[in-house]
């Protein structure tokens, strides 16, 4: 392994927050020699990584080029893992792909950030999958979290309910069912669409289930995949009134397949830092970096203000690790604090002239 | 500078008011009155410094964040051919009826629903003009015109402002208005209802096809393209999104483009851009970033970008037709011949509105042929887009033939 990969893999053990930037520069300068499409990009833009030292000005990658470019070094061997996105908006078929050419790394950032988020009592509990588990759907970075959290935080009494065609949600409440009698805590992982077929399902056989105290649903993914989207309150409501679990345990994920870190919801249950009741503000590991950008400039926003998101995660070594997200937000001053307001560049109202986005969902209507 | 009426509603009574306020006037008035007013109004609003219009123009700069100097080069382009000539050419083909027409006005561009609007007062009719929260002065500047020349004529017009949450003013103008005009997007327009006599203009887009074969004038040729693109901040359902380009090989189409770029910068100081929204600019991101990763990861695209975001150009050669965030951001490709066009517009086929067109006299039927078939009302020489003739069959001129039937 080349020492900046293990650097990364100590950096996560143990973070250290005044490294961050000295091997966030070293990781930036190892990934435009070790990609030529990141340093091509890099010329583009009239910059020499060489000359860049500080963290600021370490040029971000859109995370649509993972749609059009290879973003993955030439020693990407036999154990890399290749993740491709969902692809919800234009051109389905421009499918982005991030390859993950050391896993450990991915999964010591995943498990590292899950245990402080979700697993901070450090309880292993049965764990219901409503996504498709890893050897499922190999493509999905998200099944492959998955695994491992079941793996990792998981009882012998773990099952997933879900394939890459549907979510079985008599299963999963059979499941929550069996872990009620016998008063078993139960963590459910999910994406919002999945929890809200579950849900459906509860109130459409109106049943109620009360699980066991410590029980806890983490969801992700929002309104996608959903044709009437429940919104963060609803999803703890429902929550709360057909499963018994508390709001505080009930934590919502941000990720992408181009990161190999993710967000949580700070809640009283994992964070000093979480925000009011109605209001959530999600964590990002000490090893990932936040900055709201201008989308004009892509400097900087000051503290508070909303700008285009932009990360740095060094969990990423092994691609890129400046990416540029097409989701808007606030970001704390520190970095590791985000509100995540949603999808930038897409809603603007264009009265008779048509507009991208009214296009592309009627597009996407059309696509099977 | 004199503040333009806006009538904001807030009583549910408003539309009642204004409609009963309406009625008494539908076709009281001789047509050739009505001409003459509205000939006057056109002229007065075409001169710079007329009170309404720069109190109008100066409301509307401060609320979109367009600047004055595109606003007014949009406005006159709108209005240019609202000639003394032309209304009383669409006024002879119309048949005067007492009716109350009711007109959705959208936001995006200021002035939108002009055409229909003439029209219909030309044919009798009395209108209730309900404009967008965004953009509620232009109408309402108008009408004041209207009034100051002739009071009677000016009370054929009420203008009022609501937002689409008032179901209950939008239901009240639906049901109590003998026809509706509406123009926005098409989910608000399928939305409507309560009236036998909707007239929807739906969302729409433009485009443009040039060739460049000898003797073309490929400067002529960009600098038009380019004020078409840049009037009303491409906002409009007549502005270019994509530019094809006939009868070049791809160092001829690099020239051109270079050209329309060198234009842009030079409209960047004689009609400033907009400052642009958050929204707006992560759109022109968007572009961008996609633009330029396809063109590292090696498909046949070049990105050329303004500074600050000014404006975007992408030489796509193979392209088909591709929407623009608007904010002065054109795609460019290359097209061999008609059966090409008609592939390549196929993705925006029957929510196409205008065209220009610059090609060679002995293509031009077949290419006119395609967009006419692709649902295209509109097709002009480059540099006149925003400028279609008052009696242009907008959205394929079911409105026209309604105004201008004897018999209902």
């Amino acid at each position: 392994m080349l020492p900046v990969y293990q650097q990364v893999l100590s950096f996560i053990a143990a973070p250290d927050p005044g490294r961050f930037e000295p091997l966030a520069l070293e990781v930036f300068r190892h990934q435009a020699h070790t990609l030529p499409a990141y340093r091509e990009h890099c010329r583009r833009l009239g910059i020499d990584p060489a000359s860049v030292v500080r963290m600021e000005d370490i040029p971000s990658v859109s995370t649509l080029a993972f749609k059009y470019g290879r973003l993955a070094s030439d020693d990407a061997g036999l154990a890399a893992l290749t993740f491709v996105t969902s692809g919800t908006t234009i051109a389905r078929a421009e499918r982005g792909t991030h390859i993950v050419s050391h896993p450990e790394i991915y999964r010591a950032s995943a498990i590292a950030h899950l245990r402080r988020m979700m697993f901070p009592d450090r309880r292993r509990m049965r764990i219901l999958a409503m996504h498709p588990i890893a050897d499922r759907m190999p493509q999905s970075s998200l099944s492959q979290m998955i695994s491992w959290a079941m793996e990792e935080f998981g009882t012998d009494r773990c099952e997933c309910v879900a394939d890459r065609i549907r979510v079985d949600a008599k299963a999963g409440c059979d499941f929550l069912l069996a872990a009620q009698r016998e008063g078993a805590p139960v963590c459910i992982l999910a994406t919002t669409a999945s929890i809200s077929a579950l849900f459906a399902h509860l109130e459409a056989g109106n049943l109620r289930i009360t699980l066991a105290v410590g029980s806890r649903i983490m969801d992700t993914g929002g309104a996608k995949g959903q044709a009437v989207p429940l919104d963060a309150a609803a999803v703890c409501d429902r929550a709360r009134a057909l499963l018994g679990v508390a709001p505080e345990y009930v934590i919502n994920e941000y990720g992408m397949t181009e990161l190999c870190s993710q967000l949580y919801d700070a809640t009283p249950f994992n964070s000093d830092d979480h925000a009011a009741p109605n209001e959530r503000v999600k964590i990002a590991p000490p090893w990932m970096r936040a900055t709201a950008v201008d989308p004009i400039s892509l400097r900087a926003v000051s503290a508070g203000e909303i700008g285009l998101l932009r990360f740095f995660d060094l969990a990423n070594v092994s691609s890129v690790s400046a990416i540029l997200t097409e989701d808007f937000g606030i970001v704390n001053e520190r970095g590791d604090c985000v509100r995540i307001l949603g999808r930038a560049g897409l809603a603007e109202p264009r009265g008779c002239a048509l507009a991208i986005a009214e296009f592309e969902a009627a597009e996407n209507q059309q696509v099977p | 500078m004199r503040e333009t009426p806006s009538v904001y509603c807030s009583g549910p009574d408003a539309v009642r008011d204004a409609i009963g306020r309406l009625r008494p006037n539908r076709s009281r008035i001789p047509l050739t009155r009505i001409v003459d007013v509205l000939a006057t109004a056109f002229e007065r609003w075409l001169a710079r410094g007329f009170a309404d219009r720069e109190a109008a123009l100066a409301q509307i700069a401060a609320s979109s964040g367009w600047s004055r100097e595109l606003l007014d080069e949009s406005i006159d382009a709108l209005l240019a051919p609202f000639t003394r000539d032309a209304l009383i050419s669409l006024a002879s083909t119309l048949m005067p009826r007492a009716r109350l027409g009711g007109f959705i006005m959208p936001g995006n561009a200021p002035g939108a629903g002009m055409h229909e609007l003439v029209a219909s007062l030309l044919a009798g009719s009395a209108a209730l003009i309900k404009t967008s929260q965004r953009e509620p002065h232009f109408f309402a500047a108008f009408m004041q015109t209207l009034r100051a020349i002739d009071p009677g004529v000016g009370s054929l017009l009420e203008v009022i402002s609501f937002g689409r949450e008032r179901e209950d003013l939008s239901h009240a103008m639906l049901t109590k208005c003998d026809f509706v005009v509406a123009l926005g997007d098409d989910a608000s327009i399928a939305h409507l209802s309560g009236n036998r006599r909707i007239f929807g203009f739906g969302s729409r887009t433009s485009g443009a096809l040039i060739s460049l074969a000898p003797p073309a004038n490929v400067a002529r040729l960009a600098l038009s393209l380019a004020r078409d693109v840049v009037l009303f901040e491409q906002q409009g359902c007549l502005s270019p999104h994509h530019v094809f380009v006939a009868d070049a090989d791809l160092a001829s189409m690099h020239d051109f483009t270079t050209t329309l770029c060198d234009v842009l910068i030079s409209f960047a100081t004689t009609l400033p851009g907009a400052k642009l929204s958050f929204n707006s600019a992560a759109a022109i991101r968007r572009l961008r970033e996609r633009a330029r990763w396809r063109s590292i990861g090696g498909h046949p695209i070049e990105l050329f970008e303004g500074g600050n975001m000014s404006w975007t150009m992408v030489l796509e050669p193979d392209a088909r037709f591709t929407l623009s965030p608007g904010y002065r951001c054109v795609t460019v490709s290359a097209v061999r011949d008609h059966n090409d066009l008609a592939i390549r517009v196929a993705p925006v086929a029957g929510r196409l509105e205008a065209f220009a067109l610059s090609v060679p006299a002995h293509a031009r039927a077949r290419f006119v042929d395609v967009l006419a078939g692709a649902g295209v009302t509109y097709v002009c020489d480059p540099g006149k887009m925003q400028s279609p003739p008052v009696n242009w069959p907008h959205g394929g001129g079911a409105f026209l033939d309604f105004l201008a039937v004897h018999d209902e």
